[in-house]
């Protein structure tokens, strides 16, 4: 009995070991929250203050449910944004527009940035649209081989959206979703072909 | 008082003390009595209900409050869901024009070269 109860004290006593016990059992969680496909989204209230128009978006779990349940299953358009919610977790979305150029600066954007460069982000492409004036940086978060998350950060003189959506995507779905809504799509794709078209004249 | 006079009195006394038939009205009356008597002696009966339809407008409000209820509770949900439905639209939307944008400048640079 004596021997139980110093056996007792050795184990649950041991200040070290217990130490060492929690550390062993809290390094996955902190890790784990490390590494988070969800975005913390920094405080930006300065940037809405200054902007004419403002959009923030915040849909989990039960919302984006919810959503589900009131988009129509019978329309193409919103059976195919019905199916794209099945996987995914959480849409996180801020737009800002402004009146001016130069409303914000590339700092506004340092917290959301360093988040990124955390392990299971990596920057997928980032293009630049002279005529816009438009930056996107596109990152993707991976769980294993399987897209975990995206992240778009997309920067003009008067506008700036950073969206966040958790979940298994694909993009080429997520893309195809654009015009659909009677949103006309970006007209790049339409001008390339007329330079080719100017191009191949020129050189007839 | 002589001794005639007190055996007069003394008749009359008994006279008077002895049993008389009261007749058969009396004993028909003692009996009524009697009769009543043991009908008023019966317990009161409870009083009697109120008729159903008194209950009916009480009934009707309850109701129409948790109908009521029902209703307010299920228009939220619907404005919510209509809300959430527009915000996951405007943003799946505004996503795959950033994706668009991003692919159609990918195309221009690969046909320019």
């Amino acid at each position: 009995m004596k021997r139980d109860s110093g056996l007792f004290t050795s184990v649950f006593g041991n200040r070290h070991l217990w130490t060492l016990i929690l550390t062993i059992m809290l390094v996955p969680v902190v890790s784990a929250a490390g590494q988070n496909p969800r975005l913390r989204m920094p405080d930006l209230s300065q940037l809405a203050s200054r902007s004419s128009n403002t959009v923030d978006i915040t849909l989990d779990g039960a919302l984006l449910s919810l959503a589900s349940q009131f988009l129509d299953g019978k329309d193409d358009d919103e059976r195919s944004v019905k199916e794209l919610l099945t996987s995914i977790k959480g849409i996180y979305v801020k737009t800002f527009e402004f009146d001016r150029d130069g409303g914000y600066s590339t700092a506004d954007l340092d917290a959301v940035r360093q988040q990124l460069t955390t392990p299971g982000w990596s920057r997928l492409i980032g293009v630049g649209s002279r005529r816009d004036q438009e930056q996107v940086d596109i990152y993707m978060w991976m769980d294993g081989n399987k897209p975990g998350g995206l992240a778009i950060l997309a920067a003009q003189p008067r506008q700036l959206v950073i969206v966040n959506i958790v979940g298994a995507i694909d993009l080429e779905k997520l893309r195809a979703l654009e015009g659909q809504f009677g949103v006309p799509r970006f007209d790049l794709e339409r001008r390339s072909k007329d330079d080719r078209k100017r191009k191949d004249d020129q050189d007839q | 008082m002589s001794f005639e006079d007190d055996e007069r009195f003394e008749q009359e006394l008994r006279r008077a003390f002895g049993a008389e038939d009261p007749g058969e009205v009396f004993t028909q009356r003692v009996v009524n009595r009697v009769t009543v008597d043991a009908v008023r002696s019966v317990p009161p009966r409870p009083p009697a209900r109120a008729p159903w339809w008194v209950a009916l407008p009480f009934a009707a409000s309850l109701v129409v409050a948790v109908g009521g209820v029902a209703w307010v509770q299920y228009a939220r949900h619907v404005e919510e869901g209509e809300r959430a439905r527009t915000q996951v639209l405007t943003a799946l939307r505004l996503t795959s024009e950033k994706l668009n944008v991003v692919r159609s400048a990918v195309i221009q640079a690969q046909e320019l070269r």
